[in-house]
């Protein structure tokens, strides 16, 4: 349990570290940064889309290099893009893909037999095909999150919220999302603060019982405090004249950039379905 | 907002009482507050100065009694009227306690341009309006910041900015120095300053007692029965030390005098002499 305290605000702190990391990147001066947030996402979509109707590597690896070229010229820190993607996905894709590599799931030239019993017609082998195939999905999958973790590096959160209005989602849903997303922080710097305050008064061990109480309290008041602010929250917005209708101020604006950036996009995704397929 | 009396008191509140879910939180409040007046509304925590506020902003309706605003008797069929919410709105500000509370937009740009846009004014009048009130604040570096990277002081003045961006005849303040640091508590009380100069009604609820001399021109002290037990002048309040200690605003305190320890009631606001 004592651990369980540790864990819990130490990964409240590094989550808060991350956020305004990403937050800072974000409003970095860089070429992505400055785009209409719209234009970005929907180029981005259909980025996203080109990854997962090609069929060859080397369409993959072009759009790679565009988007490691995008991420260079929006000063992203490459060592946090890059871990950001390879770390640890490899192993979960892998763990999908993994039933591939076998004969038993794409037959073909072997590359290493693991059990032959031809007496019991077994045979189990590791394929030169089911090994290439295992690769370009964890490929692919590895692109398509560099395309997400770029626009998510490069666009303030309330921005790429915003512009999902442009894919037709509904007002009051980014409204509500940004709010959410917004209170998510006061709400971890309660929960921070009663986990401090209740180990600065913890001393030797405590029982399971105790502490098993102890959270579901936590969970209650905060539950409760939640609601309480809610209220008070419903107030201040009535309070500055909000009558049940948001009203927003369209600030993003499309320029000859954003348009560029479009068509390109447009370009280089319909040349590689068209020609390198 | 029909039938206005420019000459009416700002408010006019009869013998209003307001309930929690049957839990009593105001008892029989009678008071006007007259155009450009700085009313301070003191009291222990609970005594129901919130509440006070609130009802003054109409967000909470008396459940007995009445009051008016501006000459009109504001009551939930009041702000069903479209015209009449907007023009109330327009002339009341509040500046809550807890900033976290008014500050529920993604920047301190969406927060400041949230009340002029739901308001009702054009969209360049509203980028002005928002413009001029981060300026005021010193606030313009702020501007794409969210409110989870402000720091405290930080966040009570994009508070002050989000109701300064309408530009509200009357501003209620609730609990404004709570846990201001002293720097930013004497840039609060020169806003304060300005709004006065400029003929603005502000009415504070506060158990801070020194800003009551500076601040007030009158003080309503209220009692943890919830009912008004003074109105009167700060200074024939604050020297009134046995009234204050009843009623929860001054305390014990104990301390040194080179080697003599001695104890009185503790008010940083009023003399008192030490024996040699």
């Amino acid at each position: 349990m004592g651990k369980f305290f540790e864990k819990t605000v130490a990964g409240i702190g590094s989550l808060l570290l991350q956020v305004i990391f990403t937050q800072e990147v974000s409003q970095k001066k860089g070429y992505l940064q400055s785009l209409d947030p719209r234009v970005k996402v929907i180029s981005l979509i259909i980025l996203l889309l080109t990854v997962n109707l090609v069929h060859k590597f080397l369409s993959l690896v072009l759009i790679y290099v565009f988007i490691l070229f995008l991420a260079i010229v929006s000063s992203i820190p490459m060592k946090f893009f890059l871990k950001r993607v390879w770390l640890f996905l490899p192993f979960f894709t892998g763990i999908i893909v993994f039933p591939l590599i076998f004969n038993i799931v794409t037959p073909g030239t072997t590359l290493l037999e693991l059990v032959n019993l031809p007496a019991l017609h077994i045979n189990l082998s590791i394929t030169v095909p089911g090994l290439l195939t295992a690769f370009n999905i964890i490929f692919r999958v590895a692109v398509s999150v560099s395309l997400v973790v770029l626009a998510v590096l490069s666009t303030p959160w309330y921005d790429l919220l915003k512009s999902l209005q442009v894919l037709f989602v509904p007002q009051v849903f980014v409204v509500i999302l940004g709010m959410t997303y917004r209170y998510i922080f006061v709400l971890l710097q309660t929960v921070n603060n009663m986990f401090l305050s209740r180990k600065s008064r913890l001393a030797g061990r405590v029982s399971g019982r105790e502490n098993r109480k102890w959270l579901a309290s936590l969970i209650g008041t905060l539950f409760a405090r939640s609601f309480v602010q809610s209220e008070e929250i419903y107030l201040s917005m009535q309070s500055r004249g909000y009558r049940n209708k948001i009203v927003t101020l369209d600030s993003f604006k499309l320029d000859s950039h954003d348009l560029l950036f479009f068509s390109g996009c447009l370009i280089l995704c319909v040349n590689i379905i068209l020609f390198v397929k | 907002m029909k039938k206005q009396n420019s000459d009416s008191p700002v408010f006019e509140l009869e013998k209003v009482s307001y309930y929690y879910r049957n839990q009593q939180a105001l008892e029989d409040i009678s008071l006007k507050i007259s155009k450009g007046e700085r009313l301070i509304i003191l009291g222990a925590n609970g005594s129901g100065k919130s509440t006070l506020l609130k009802m003054l902003d109409g967000l909470y309706f008396p459940s007995k009694g009445s009051i008016k605003a501006f000459g009109v008797k504001i009551d939930a069929d009041f702000f069903q009227n479209e015209e009449n919410f907007y023009d109330f709105r327009k002339k009341v500000g509040f500046v809550f306690q807890d900033p976290d509370v008014q500050l529920f937009s993604p920047t301190v740009w969406d927060e400041v341009i949230f009340a002029p846009l739901h308001l009702g004014f054009s969209n360049s009048e509203v980028l002005r309006r928002a413009k001029t009130a981060l300026k005021l604040l010193d606030i313009e570096h702020l501007k794409n910041r969210p409110p989870y990277l402000l720091s405290g002081g930080e966040k009570k003045r994009v508070a002050l900015a989000t109701v300064l961006a309408f530009n509200p005849e009357v501003w209620l303040f609730d609990e404004p120095t709570a846990s201001l640091d002293p720097r930013s508590q004497s840039r609060f009380l020169d806003f304060l300053d300005t709004l006065s100069d400029r003929g603005n009604t502000v009415v504070i609820a506060t158990h801070d007692l020194s800003i009551v001399e500076d601040m007030a021109d009158r003080v309503l002290v209220l009692s943890e029965e919830h009912k008004m037990v003074r109105l009167g002048k700060p200074m024939n309040i604050l020297e009134d030390i046995p009234f204050l200690s009843k009623h929860n605003l001054v305390h014990d305190h104990r301390h040194k005098h080179k080697k003599e320890t001695h104890k009185h009631l503790h008010i940083h606001v009023t003399d008192h002499e030490h024996k040699d």
